[in-house]
């Protein structure tokens, strides 16, 4: 949990700016629970929020919008995915209220498509897994995904930065 | 001549069927939002068609809805004003051979706000779905998104 | 204790009123609340404890189907149904055991089932399982109290604080070792109406059932209280067993 500190209070406590923390001992410690801001979280949050007022028929036959509940495991999933440096996402609604999430750069594509809940199929192509990809249906354990993500922070495979 | 009516279920339910009415040669045609469009730098315009745009439904019948041509034309319809119509939206297309020699089947399954609706129904396994994504041609084009990227 | 499912087919809020006739005899009484958001227990690098998805959609209200004792209730909405037992001031009040508490909910998880049944051709899909204890440690003497001789794992130096807030969490492993939940303890000072202070020790167990139906959830529910059982023993201190003990 990088720049997550959580300390306790002791004594009195004084008004501190954010980010900073006091250890233990200290007479005016105060509790200060701190989270680098991630630069994809906040385009991601507004997109899903988005996505969640589709109106029936977006797709031009009768696709409803994106599940409340697809749209909070999405971003469960992507809070225990990425790093503060990850770039936003693409999301991308499916008919059922389903949702995929979508890396693409010059060598790597990873998408994750939520079904449901619990229910992911996992899926990237690199130069080493060729045309066919590889796919891996997932649950809640994203750790794969998180060393498929890491990938796309070297320089040769950066993505386009995306609105999402 | 205009389509047979296609099987249903106990419930009424449109059920999978390839339907006789719909030739080989006959072009089906797939809406696409775009919120289908993703950002992608091997995309020569830097867009491209998120392999999502090709997906079974999860609920009722489980096909992917599809607006079939000869029944537009057979109703006296421009195709392309009616797959834009109510809204303004891009669209790709396909032989409905090609997709039956890929496994699906092609019906029919008329609805109220659509009489010219159709499903294709199928796996839609991943490698399908890109392979379709390689294969559609635009029906009704959107500027600065690729159908076909370079992998 | 309670379930998270996938919004049943054909449900929409102006339904809540036949659910509710559903438990109506045992509940009779209705509270509406704001509802509680969906919450996932998620696996990664990443992974933080902190549950916030700011993600605003329809709102669907919660419903508190309250017995007549008030010592229980239902908590139901479109994604969601609990049940919850709770001490209420009255010598009778006993919280009754695990086995009748499980069946019970079995049963209630049945009846809403059986609903959903009949709206659309569809069982629940589960996708998320919780079962909480809270424990208020009330300490018999203020001046004297440590809260080191009662949960082991703080230990303050002198002086002792004022109140604190701690969390900690454990993963819950299938039997192939991949992660289906997780077990929390948070333990915080509190105060009491009255003003009076106590010690919280909350301990949940949550995750994912092996399949997403009613038997699964429930056998999900049952490991969890076991789990939930071995951990309090575990964090409580033997002096407070003992005090405990003595109560008894």
């Amino acid at each position: 949990m990088n720049g997550i500190i959580i300390g306790a209070v002791v004594g009195s406590p004084a008004f501190q700016p954010p980010g900073a923390v006091h250890p233990f001992h200290s007479p005016n410690a105060r509790t200060l629970i701190t989270e680098r801001p991630a630069l994809w979280r906040g385009p991601t949050v507004a997109r899903l929020d988005y996505l969640c007022r589709l109106p029936v028929g977006w797709n031009g036959y009768r696709a409803g919008p994106v599940s409340f509940n697809v749209a909070h495991f999405a971003l469960r999933l992507l809070d225990a995915v990425c790093g503060p440096e990850t770039p936003a996402p693409s999301l991308v609604p499916g008919s059922s209220g389903d949702l995929q999430i979508e890396w693409h750069s010059q060598t790597i594509d990873i998408e994750l498509h939520i079904i449901a809940p619990n229910v992911v199929q996992a899926w990237r192509e690199t130069p080493e897994t060729g045309e066919d990809g590889q796919e891996v249906p997932l649950t809640i354990d994203f750790t794969e995904v998180a060393q498929w993500i890491k990938t796309l922070a070297e320089p040769s495979s950066a993505p386009i930065e995306t609105a999402a | 001549m205009p389509l047979s009516k296609p099987p249903r279920d106990a419930t009424g339910e449109v059920v999978p069927h390839n339907h006789e009415g719909i030739m080989q040669t006959d072009r089906i045609i797939r809406r696409v939002s775009e919120e289908h469009f993703v950002p992608d730098p091997k995309a020569a315009t830097g867009r491209r068609v998120s392999s999502l745009a090709f997906q079974a439904s999860t609920i009722g019948n489980r096909g992917m809805s599809v607006d079939i041509e000869s029944s537009i034309v057979e109703a006296g319809i421009d195709p392309t004003t009616f797959v834009t119509t109510p809204q303004y939206i891009g669209s790709v297309w396909f032989h409905a051979g090609y997709l039956r020699s890929e496994g699906f089947l092609v019906g029919y399954d008329p609805l109220p706000e659509n009489p010219h609706h159709g499903e294709v129904w199928g796996n839609f396994t991943k490698g399908l779905r890109k392979k379709l994504l390689k294969v559609a041609q635009w029906f009704v084009e959107i500027d600065n998104v690729d159908l076909h990227v370079a992998s | 204790m309670g379930v998270q499912f996938d919004q049943p087919i054909g449900y929409q809020e102006i339904r809540a009123g036949e659910v509710w006739r559903l438990f109506s005899e045992a509940f009779p009484k209705v509270q509406e609340m704001p509802p509680l958001p969906p919450y996932f227990e998620t696996f990664g690098p990443q992974a933080s404890m902190i549950n916030l998805t700011p993600i605003t959609g329809a709102i669907h209200n919660r419903f508190w189907f309250v017995s007549s004792s008030g010592d229980e209730l239902i908590q139901f909405q479109n994604d969601r149904i609990l049940h919850n037992w709770r001490k209420v001031n009255s010598p009778n009040s006993e919280y009754p055991r695990f086995e009748s508490i499980i069946e019970k909910f079995a049963d209630e998880i049945i009846k809403l089932q059986s609903y959903f049944s009949s709206l659309h051709q569809q069982s629940l899909v589960v996708r998320q399982c919780e079962i909480t204890y809270v424990n208020h440690i009330r300490y018999p003497n203020l001046a004297d109290f440590s809260v080191s001789n009662w949960i082991n794992f703080l230990h303050f130096t002198a002086p002792e604080p004022d109140d604190f807030l701690v969390t900690f969490r454990r993963t819950i492993k299938s039997h192939d070792g991949k992660p289906k939940g997780r077990l929390t303890c948070e333990s915080a000072t509190a105060i009491e109406p009255d003003g009076r202070k106590f010690v919280s020790l909350t301990l949940t167990a949550r995750g994912i059932p092996d399949e997403p139906g009613a038997e699964s959830a429930l056998e999900f529910l049952k490991r969890g209280r076991d789990l939930i059982v071995n951990a309090f023993a575990d964090v409580t201190t033997d002096s407070a067993h003992q005090f405990w003990e003595r109560l008894e």
